[in-house]
């Protein structure tokens, strides 16, 4: 979650290049355990999906439908992690929704990055009137209540993939663009802009090149954040019904289709979810990783 | 840092006093496990157990003018009494919540006014059969067109606002017909009344354009919309009931009592005598719960007493010994996928053509393949536990007048699940690897039948199966709803449950002419011995007609037939004893007044 | 000072405004609510004719008008799917339930992260700390309706502690608050800590310790005190969407609150419903924020002139 403090203090323009020890130090607190998460339950999977799952994700069969997990009493190895209510393969399903879940947060986080980005820059570099439109739009996307415009919003674009994509990402563009235009404002003031404008540059080219590169570091570690919001956000639109369509194995989709079952067949909804918990809790933790490592200003020690 | 470990007490010190306050605060104060639902207060007398007089009919409490506060101390002369002062039955929320159901409500929602009133017409809960209700007896004019009713006299409205007379039946028809109304057959009386006579207080004639066999049900319990309400009270009022305001009164074996709307309504039995039947719970409530885990899990902790169940759920429910599932006597409701694909450019011509020629769903092989693609028998016992009764035609069953036993014979030869027959007329019809069939699936959700969209997803893998491109269309109902009475859709099919009468079934889904269109295949054929039907009133030949139409459809293969399936609600046996009704009438859960308490 | 609240307020109304705009078109756009409210068997002149009647033929700008006009002085139309009942007054009598289940969220997420973020600063890097965050960003990380689902089964039917859903004593609260409210326990804490370790590395604190005082005066009644005003932004934060965000915790606990109503609104295409639930909703999250601005403005100068 990205943290709108109204605080913000000047930049230290270059970064001492640190000693060996301070190296040293720093790789010891690289979280290890939850990049390691990360590269099983989300990385591998979703790129070598087709090599690892033992079944189809979308063909059940009826007759195997409801199959307990490997180690429990009726289950079989040959479904793992159990089925679900189609007879589909749970483990298969799981690791193909690594894949749209991957798909998903990349796209949508580049996109409402981006968004987010070149607004908050133009924003803060520009002010005037133009920061004071692109903030009321900003205020506007804030207040909007955000699962029910999702739910409204893929009511109006029909259900699908694409459309998912494209309501998570204009629900949370703002979270950018607020913290990197706050970035950019304060870098507008600097001496190496005022000379840079002074020797001719254009403001595009300010923008780019002496601008964005400085907010660079708030946008990995935003980004980073971000894609934890944004699997939640798609697995709540699915629990209500707008999200990734059937019989896609998002695993949103997943949790909503087991919750009916969650006594009798709990590892329906149970596996998804803590493979959701699992991501998103080590992304976040990465993400704070990433924040006090690039960042000394938003450093919270 | 470095701080003293007295540090680190004094903060977890702080953390374990605000803990604990929680846990004090949070100790249950609610509802009693499972095992005792009686929810009345600790100071109840319970005589249940020594009352000699058990018989449930005796009325010992209803001289008192308060229901439920005076049956207390009037209980140790009575009849044994309910264990609970209040039966909440949890149920899906109703697509709309109002308090006027000749205008506000559509037939699924009526069921939350149900209780409180009745009809000229009945149905017998053990048969489904029309019973005299508010009507002692009734019969078709010599010009085969109108109906007398004679109605039964001393029934008295709630709330003292007087006796039910000719005059009510007619307002009532006049409120179910006016401008705006939702009733589901609000056009239907409609178009089809023309006038409305009232003979005397008791006798009433309803004169009709022509000969309607579809007017009798109408106006019975079978479907909402003709609630006899009081024309007295709505003079008095002025105006129609908002949910804010009560709704008017009715003649039912229960008033009502209060609503909350989003979560609840409650209904009190009437405090005196009623005319037919003595309700076993001074109160009634249905609450509005969508999840359906949820609901679950309020029954077992005997939060609520009786709620219908998903059928994968109904396993944990029974695993608890005072939870038994009960049936409904009638055939249920029919589950079905129509075609929607075939419609005509001109209703009343042939020769103009059909609007998507060019649809695979158009060749009757396809629609043959279809059906023969399915393994009916894997998805009843899978989805349906083995429960669903194969559909051997849509909206005729084997109880009902104009049965056609061929079709059951036939059933399996030309219907039933031959997947290589499947492929087959597939490339009879022309399609294969190299002209490959598309078509759309919508796994809509079903309030009655909500294992529909797994369904339809098993469909879609039986299509598959046999070569059949199936893309899955998930809109939501509104969305679907827009497109399908626009005709909007070329090649698809969708699902449907209905419990509803044969004749409405078949004006619904296969005609064309009737005001409805985007229900099914549209067939010529069909729509003219349907109107044949519709204004045949002599029991033989209907019977034969509806043959014919039958015989039609079996050979043109309008759905995918699939089942009926019964009607069922579980039910805490320590409060409730017996529950008998239909279960094929729209919003299925009727009869409410008549629920037996477990004494 | 007067200048900026007066701004402040011409942007909230400015962004009220637009708020309006939007979830008037998407609303509209999202479908013909008759498709929904009309039984299966409504044919289309039924629908045509009831359409009429509504007033949801006229020329978009036309109902935008009315819309706006009406909702100024109050008047939010009559929801279709609760026959008879303003949108506003449907509004009004849910927010109640939903701002009792906020307040509860609130109360325990301040709770829990004012005890983690200080148990963490005061053992910054310590397992502690480390322990703290962890359980702080695991209520990030859990989808809420997963947490909501699996509460039920432990402790309402498993257990039977607590009851299962709906409204009632303050049992009914615990659930669906504790649902609620973990989420923002992480951001929530992080703040607490960052500004207390911010807040125990200044001077007079330094001051505080050379003069001798005991330590959990000086970590309670002097750090905690100035550390609580970075918080005090994010605090506003968290209410809003506290408000607005309650759709998925209401529809798992069957809570009567505005979410509920709102998710109901959308699935029955309840226009009117819709619009009076998002801008109450905006206007609360509009009005905390501008609250807080004020506040804001007030102890820090340097924002008033940004």
């Amino acid at each position: 979650m990205a943290l709108q403090v109204g605080t913000w203090r000047r930049g230290t323009p270059l970064v001492a290049a640190p000693s060996l020890k301070e190296s040293a130090a720093r790789t010891r607190r690289l979280p290890l355990i939850s990049l390691a998460i990360l590269l099983l339950l989300l990385v591998i999977p979703a790129l070598f999906a087709e090599w690892i799952a033992p079944h189809d994700p979308l063909e059940g069969s009826l007759v195997a439908r409801l199959q307990p997990p490997a180690w429990e009493a009726g289950g079989s190895t040959t479904y793992l992690l159990g089925t679900d209510k189609q007879g589909r393969d749970l483990l298969s399903r799981i690791i193909y929704g690594a894949r749209i879940s991957l798909q998903v947060s990349i796209v949508a986080v580049v996109l409402s990055g981006a968004i987010g980005t070149v607004l908050g820059l133009v924003s803060g570099y520009y002010g005037g009137w133009v920061d004071t439109v692109i903030m009321r739009l900003v205020d506007i996307s804030l207040s909007l209540p955000l699962v029910l415009i999702g739910l409204v919003l893929v009511i109006v674009l029909g259900p699908g993939l694409t459309t998912v994509v494209v309501v998570v990402s204009l629900l949370l563009w703002s979270r950018y663009a607020r913290q990197i235009r706050g970035e950019a404002l304060a870098i507008r003031t600097q001496d190496y802009i005022a000379r840079a404008r002074v020797a001719g540059c254009s403001d595009a080219r300010i923008i780019a090149l002496h601008v964005f590169p400085n907010v660079v570091n708030t946008l990995i570690v935003l980004a980073t954040l971000n894609v934890g919001q944004v699997i939640l956000l798609e697995a709540t639109l699915s629990f209500l019904g707008a999200g990734i369509p059937r019989p896609l194995p998002s695993w949103g989709v997943m949790v909503a289709d087991g919750r009916d079952h969650i006594v009798a067949a709990w590892w329906i909804a149970m596996v998804p979810g803590l493979a959701i918990m699992l991501v998103v809790l080590a992304m976040n933790m990465v993400g704070d990783w990433l924040r006090d490592e690039l960042d000394p200003r938003l450093r919270q020690a | 840092m470095r701080y003293s470990g007295r540090v680190l007490n004094s903060v977890l010190l702080r953390v374990a006093i605000l803990v604990a306050l929680f846990a004090v605060a949070c100790a249950p104060s609610a509802p009693a496990p499972p095992a005792k639902p009686v929810e009345s207060k600790p100071a109840e007398t319970k005589p249940a157990a020594q009352a000699p007089t058990a018989a449930p009919a005796k009325p010992a409490d209803s001289t008192a003018a308060k229901p439920a506060e005076a049956a207390k101390p009037a209980a140790a002369a009575s009849a044994a009494k309910a264990k609970t002062d209040r039966l909440v039955i949890a149920i899906v929320t109703p697509g709309t919540e109002g308090n006027a159901p000749g205008r506000d409500l559509g037939a699924p929602d009526t069921i939350q006014l149900r209780p409180m009133y009745e009809k000229l017409i009945g149905v017998d809960p053990k048969t489904g059969g029309f019973v005299p209700q508010l009507a002692e007896s009734w019969k078709l004019e010599p010009d085969g067109k109108s109906y007398r009713f004679m109605l039964r006299k001393g029934i008295q409205f709630h709330k003292g606002h007087g006796e039910l007379t000719a005059k009510d039946v007619a307002w009532s028809w006049q409120d179910i017909t006016s401008e705006g109304s939702m009733a589901s057959n609000s056009l239907y009386f409609k178009n089809v009344v023309e006038r409305v006579e009232v003979v005397n207080d008791y006798e009433i004639v309803f004169h009709l354009k022509t000969a309607e066999a579809e007017f009798l049900t109408n106006v019975s319990e079978m479907v909402g919309g003709m609630e006899i309400q009081s024309k007295a009270h709505f003079d008095k009022v002025g105006k129609p009931p908002t949910l804010q305001d009560e709704p008017i009164a009715g003649t039912g074996a229960y008033q009502y009592k209060e609503r909350v709307q989003g979560q609840y309504i409650r209904f009190e039995k009437v405090p005196y005598q009623h005319w037919r039947v003595q309700g076993e719970f001074p109160e009634l409530e249905l609450r509005w719960q969508n999840e359906a885990s949820t609901r679950l899990a309020a029954l077992l902790a005997g939060e609520v007493h009786m709620t219908p169940l998903p059928t994968d759920l109904l396993k944990q429910a029974q695993a608890q010994n005072n939870l038994k599932l009960l049936k409904g006597n009638a055939a249920g409701l029919r589950v079905f996928m129509p075609f929607l694909c075939c419609y005509h450019n001109d209703i009343n011509d042939k020769s103009k053509g059909e609007k998507y020629a060019e649809s695979p769903l158009m060749n009757v092989k396809v629609r043959r393949a279809f059906n023969q693609a399915v393994n009916r028998d894997e998805l009843n016992k899978a989805f349906f536990a083995g429960k669903g009764e194969l559909m051997y035609m849509n909206t005729l069953h084997p109880t009902l007048p104009g049965w056609n036993p061929d079709w059951e014979k036939k059933f399996q030869e030309m219907w039933g699940f031959n997947p290589d027959q499947a492929k087959k007329l597939l490339a009879e019809a022309g399609y294969g690897p190299s002209k490959p069939l598309k078509t759309q699936l919508v796994p809509l959700r079903l309030t009655d039948v909500p294992e529909s969209p797994d369904v339809v997803e098993a469909i879609a893998t039986y299509l598959r199966a046999v070569g059949v491109d199936v893309e899955m269309v998930n809109v939501d109902v509104g969305t679907h709803n827009t497109k399908r009475r626009n005709l909007g859709y070329e090649n698809a099919l969708d699902i449907r449950s209905t419990a509803s009468h044969p004749l409405t079934g078949w004006r619904v889904y296969n005609t064309s002419r009737h005001g409805i269109r985007g229900g099914g295949v549209e067939l010529f054929e069909l729509d003219d011995l349907y109107r044949k039907v519709a204004t045949t009133m002599d029991d033989k030949q209907s019977a034969d007609l509806w043959r014919q139409m039958g015989d039609i459809a079996f050979e043109q293969y309008p759905q995918i037939n699939l089942f009926w399936l019964p009607t069922e609600i579980m039910v805490n046996t320590s409060v409730v004893s017996d529950y008998t009704f239909p279960g094929n009438i729209s919003g299925s859960w009727t009869h409410l007044e008549g629920i037996k308490a477990a004494k | 000072m007067q200048r900026y609240i007066l701004s402040r307020i011409v942007q909230s109304l400015v962004t009220l405004l637009g708020v309006s705009v939007i979830i008037f078109s998407l609303a509209r756009l999202s479908g013909n609510p008759l498709d929904v409210l009309l039984p299966a068997e409504a044919s289309a002149s039924d629908i045509e004719r009831t359409a009429e009647l509504w007033g949801l033929n006229k020329p978009l700008y036309e109902q935008y008008w009315i819309f706006i006009s009406n909702a100024v002085q109050g008047d939010f139309g009559v929801s279709l799917k609760y026959r008879g009942q303003s949108a506003m007054g449907l509004v009004f009598q849910r927010l109640p339930a939903t701002l009792q289940l906020a307040a509860f969220a609130v109360v325990i997420s301040v709770v829990f992260s004012l005890a983690l973020g200080v148990m963490s600063a005061a053992q910054k890097d310590r397992p502690i700390d480390t322990l703290g965050k962890t359980i702080a960003l695991l209520g990030q990380s859990m989808p809420t309706f997963w947490l909501g689902i699996v509460l039920i089964w432990i402790f309402a039917v498993k257990l039977a502690w607590l009851p299962t859903s709906g409204q009632g004593g303050f049992a009914n609260l615990v659930l669906p608050g504790l649902t609620l409210g973990w989420f923002s326990v992480a951001a929530f804490m992080r703040l607490t800590r960052s500004s207390m370790l911010d807040v125990l590395d200044s001077e007079y604190i330094k001051l505080a310790r050379a003069k001798g005082l005991p330590e959990w005066k000086v970590l309670w009644k002097h750090a905690l005190k100035n550390a609580a005003i970075a918080p005090l932004t994010f605090f506003g934060l968290i209410v809003g969407f506290l408000i607005t965000g309650s759709v998925t915790v209401e529809t798992v606990f069957a809570w009567p609150g505005i979410g509920l109503l709102a998710i109901e609104a959308v699935n029955a295409r309840d226009y009117q419903v819709i619009q009076a639930v998002t801008l109450v909703g905006a206007l609360v999250y509009i009005v905390i924020g501008l609250v807080v601005d004020v506040l804001y403005g007030y102890v820090d100068p340097r924002v008033r002139y940004s």
